[in-house]
């Protein structure tokens, strides 16, 4: 996550909006998000923060995680979300979906913001950059 | 539920922010030429 504010040069030119969703309380979310905060501003202090180039959102029924086909309920830690990304466009269609293997298995931030950029400009993901399903 | 892939339409949902503003689905991606949704536990 920390990888959306160290890349929002990449998004935040191009107006795009970038979610997080978990089932995980909002208390949570915001200690997690003052960390990525604290670190991007000690690391990267040349990096704008204003508007903040990431909004977190809470799933605590995995009401939204369950209706995309990506939750997985037999986590030890309870009902958690599969690590998937997805790039959707002013319309709601998604154009490009990343489902991860494992918790360690992202995309690559260039690829996501290459596919997020060409679709805010109105144009299909680069084929040279796919996702993964 | 079959997993959402490409081409499919975002399902419709209504979540809040950490902040308690809410968020529907899909209406908010009117509101950026992109959106970049992804799903987390913990500090993935």
């Amino acid at each position: 996550m920390t990888a959306f504010v160290y890349e929002s040069e990449r998004y935040v030119p191009e107006k795009i909006q970038v979610l997080g969703v978990s089932v995980e309380p909002a208390e949570e979310g915001k200690k997690f998000l003052s960390r990525v905060t604290r670190d991007c501003e000690e690391d990267r202090p040349h990096i704008c923060l204003d508007p903040y180039p990431l909004r977190l959102l809470t799933d605590p029924g995995a009401t939204l995680i369950r209706a995309c086909g990506a939750v997985n309920e037999g986590h030890w830690a309870g009902t958690i979300s599969a690590p998937v990304t997805y790039v959707v466009d002013p319309g709601g269609k998604v154009k490009w979906a990343y489902v991860s293997a494992s918790a360690s298995d992202r995309p690559s931030p260039v690829a996501l913001a290459k596919a997020a950029v060409a679709v805010a400009r109105g144009k299909d993901p680069p084929p040279e950059y796919p996702g993964k399903f | 539920m079959a997993r959402l892939k490409v081409n499919d339409e975002f399902p419709k949902a209504q979540l809040h922010d950490i902040d308690g503003a809410t968020v529907a689905f899909p209406a908010f991606f009117a509101q950026a030429p992109a959106t970049v949704v992804f799903f987390y536990r913990g500090r993935w």
